[in-house]
């Protein structure tokens, strides 16, 4: 593990060779390959976007980055720091990586107030004063303050979801990491996520970002990753890979059909 | 605005389930008056008992256990039709009167009583068999001998025939001593420690409960007579007849006294001290119509004011709201634990081992009657341990109350959505503090209603504490029973105080339930 520690040289995030396959014990059916050699480096105040059609392994990706889904092989670096390694404090590094998902997961038995403080006063130690001041600063800055007794049930996809990112922010991570965090709202309320994120990312935030939203990629992405079969087939600025006369003949045909 | 609407509504919600509850209760109460008519029809047979040899043919009550039942069951020279086995002798009495058979063996004297009490009853001159009373020991006991030169003493002194002379002699003048004729002499040495006598207090005049609550009969006088010659302090254990010689074979009595026979059989387990009566088995039978004629008023009064029986049962209700608070905590706290360690294992893999233990465990508890594990903890687990008996209820009840909960919180556990886990983990909780501070509080919201019925199904259950001897609710009406020969008013005030307890407990529950389902509207 001290082998891997050299922090000048390495990125925030450095993925090597990263394989996961599924069904490889079920003999009744066919093993599949959800990623098949992704390696990606990812730097301090990148924004990531990864685009590809379904079933492409790009949720995959992102959530073997925290390891929630365990991959088959392969190395993930974060500061320098192999997680995939034996001795490694997973729950420890969880706590820079946040995560937003596309179902919001808020805990629906706890205020948004005690799902901002949760964390905090359990896991970093903050007084419960300490973490409340934090978690009004958070909610202000999500516009929601209002809401800090209310229960998630009581509140709007696009509300949750903002709360939903505002618990993650309460962990102060180095990186956010979103799993199609509008996939699940109303059309009407993915303008205030996005906002919401365009906000952190001005902020220079290190995002990493599974959407299907174009727009936001175009716009806010500094580098924008086309994925297809579990592998990356194309990596560059949005300028790039939405340039009407790229080459990729797949990535043109991905974006004729999201794009139309 | 919405609320109020719908606190109105929940209101007219609750006074129609008001309203069906009272239905429901009348409805109930009329299914026992009707069960109590229905169970006095008659199993008319035609020809009249004479003596013994009449017994052919015929379908015979005796209390489980008794010489009367080993005499006649497998008798090779009266062929009855079939042996019906009560745990008393007073429910085998009870069952002759409702015609549910057509002669009763028992031992004379609790014949002669039951006899007196109960009306339209009569004994034939011809007795079934005569027999010897003896007190039992664990085989090999160094006390059989002691006993038997404390007796012989006794015999010698005339205490043994004052004693039994006292109970006779009432009973044939119908009626039932209420007080000891024996009393220890100033200055008893009791220094040798106590010794445990197990009898079985429905067979007067042998032994009974008094209405002070305190044992008495011949047995039990003779006992402490016997106990005060060898410097030891009594202490009686009521239980039922059968179980008698299980316990002191298994050595947690000290001696057995029960008007009990000498037999080849019970000589396999335990040994016998000399006879100290000469009893005879009787035959009681019908004797033309009868009615007790009291006024329900009067029955009110003989069950539960005199001698103050209603203390007994509320007694029996503190017992039995005793075991089932302590075994709903150890039932709750058992069922959480093997349920997480379930779940934990389904959801990482880990824990190999509590995990098989727990799955033992349920699969143990839930595939056996309660009843049983209840009897196994007393005589086999405890067997050798003077343990209180109250807490093997508790032991026992919590255990198999544990089995259920598991199950029903695993279910719980398994009902939160998996992204709870996920956001939890990603947060940087570890599992077991997702476990604790996300998972579980939501399971216990979804599984309360399933627990509350849990819990309702263990204070029932407790009413099983009568098989070890402990007072619960159960067996105090069961007591007031065998006292006034009535079995209508005690049972039914029993089972509606368990009614009773179980509305509050489920109003209770209801009130947490909404309290807890607020948050998520």
């Amino acid at each position: 593990m001290s082998a891997e520690k050299n922090n000048e040289k390495m990125p925030l995030i450095r993925v090597v060779d990263l394989v996961k396959t599924f069904g490889e014990h079920d003999k009744k059916k066919e093993t599949v390959h959800a990623l098949n050699g992704v390696s990606m480096d990812i730097n301090k105040g990148d924004v990531v976007v990864i685009i590809g059609p379904s079933g492409s392994g790009k949720s995959t990706f992102l959530r073997s980055l925290n390891l929630l889904e365990t991959p088959t092989s392969g190395h993930i670096y974060l500061e320098g720091t192999d997680i995939m390694g034996k001795n490694v404090n997973i729950d420890r590094h969880r706590q820079k990586m946040g995560m937003v998902f596309q179902h919001f997961n808020l805990f629906p038995h706890m205020t948004v107030l005690e799902n901002l403080t949760l964390g905090p006063i359990k896991l970093q130690g903050k007084t419960e004063d300490e973490a409340k001041e934090q978690a009004f600063r958070l909610l202000d800055q999500v516009g929601l303050r209002d809401r800090a007794d209310s229960y998630p049930k009581q509140l709007s996809g696009g509300q949750k979801q903002r709360i939903a990112i505002a618990r993650s922010l309460a962990m102060s991570p180095d990186v956010m990491l979103f799993d199609e965090p509008t996939s699940a709202l109303d059309p009407e309320m993915v303008g205030e996520v996005l906002d919401l994120m365009r906000k952190l990312a001005e902020d220079g935030m290190t995002m990493v970002v599974v959407t299907h939203e174009m727009g936001f990629a175009k716009e806010v992405a500094s580098r924008v990753v086309f994925m297809e079969d579990g592998k990356i087939k194309a990596d560059g600025t949005p300028k790039e890979i939405f340039s009407p006369d790229t080459e990729n003949q797949r990535l043109r045909d991905f974006l004729s059909k999201v794009l139309a | 605005m919405a609320r109020q609407g719908a606190d109105e509504e929940g209101e007219r919600l609750n006074m129609k389930k008001r309203s069906s509850r009272a239905v429901m209760l009348v409805c109930l109460l009329a299914c026992l008056l009707s069960l109590l008519v229905v169970g006095c029809g008659s199993s008319g047979s035609s020809k009249t008992i004479k003596g013994a040899s009449d017994l052919a043919g015929k379908i015979v009550g005796v209390q489980e256990g008794t010489t009367g039942d080993l005499d006649i069951t497998d008798n090779d020279d009266i062929k009855v039709k079939t042996v019906e086995r009560y745990n008393t002798g007073y429910e085998a009495v009870q069952a002759l009167k409702q015609g549910k058979v057509d002669a009763v063996i028992i031992d004379d004297q609790p014949a002669q009583t039951f006899v007196n009490q109960v009306k339209g009853l009569k004994i034939l001159d011809e007795p079934f068999e005569e027999e010897q009373y003896a007190i039992c020991f664990q085989k090999g006991s160094d006390l059989t001998a002691g006993f038997n030169t404390a007796m012989e003493e006794l015999k010698n002194d005339g205490t043994l025939d004052k004693i039994i002379n006292a109970y006779l002699d009432a009973s044939s003048k119908n009626k039932t001593l209420q007080s000891a004729v024996y009393t220890s002499p100033a200055g008893t040495d009791t220094s040798k420690g106590t010794l445990k006598m197990a009898t079985s207090a429905d067979f007067p005049p042998y032994e009974y409960h008094a209405d002070d609550d305190s044992i008495l009969g011949i047995d039990a006088e003779v006992a402490q007579a016997i106990c005060d010659k060898l410097g030891y302090k009594l202490e009686i254990e009521d239980m039922k007849f059968d179980s008698i010689i299980t316990s002191v074979a298994a050595g947690k009595d000290d001696f057995g006294m029960a008007g009990m026979t000498v037999t080849d059989e019970r000589k396999e387990s335990v040994d016998f001290s000399d006879t100290y009566v000469t009893a005879q088995q009787a035959i009681i039978i019908k004797a033309g119509s009868s009615s007790s004629g009291q006024s329900l008023a009067q029955q009110f009064k003989a069950n539960f004011i005199d001698g103050s029986r209603w203390k007994l049962l509320l007694q029996g209700l503190g017992t039995t709201l005793e075991i089932t608070l302590f075994a709903v905590i150890i039932g709750i706290v058992l069922g959480f634990l093997c349920a997480v360690v379930r779940c934990a294992h389904d959801q990482t893999g880990g824990l190999k081992i509590l995990n098989f233990i727990c799955k033992l465990y349920t699969t143990v508890i839930r595939g056996t009657p309660t009843l049983l594990q209840l009897l196994i903890w007393y005589f086999v687990v405890f067997a050798a341990v003077d343990v209180n008996k109250i807490f093997v209820c508790v032991i026992a009840f919590g255990l198999n109350s544990g089995a259920y909960v598991c199950e029903i919180v695993r279910s719980g556990i398994m009902s939160v959505d998996a992204g709870q886990m996920e956001a939890g983990r990603s947060l940087g909780f570890s599992y077991s503090k997702t476990m604790w501070y996300i998972i579980l509080p939501q399971a216990f919201k979804n599984v309360l209603p399933a627990i509350g019925n849990e819990v309702i199904t263990l204070l029932k259950e407790t009413s099983i504490a009568g098989y070890i001897a402990v007072t619960d609710l159960t067996k105090a009406g069961d007591i007031i029973r065998s006292r006034t020969f009535s079995a209508f008013l005690p049972y039914i005030a029993v089972a509606l105080i368990y009614l009773a307890m179980v509305l509050i407990l489920a109003k209770l529950l209801g009130m947490l339930e909404r309290r807890l389902r607020e948050s998520e509207r």
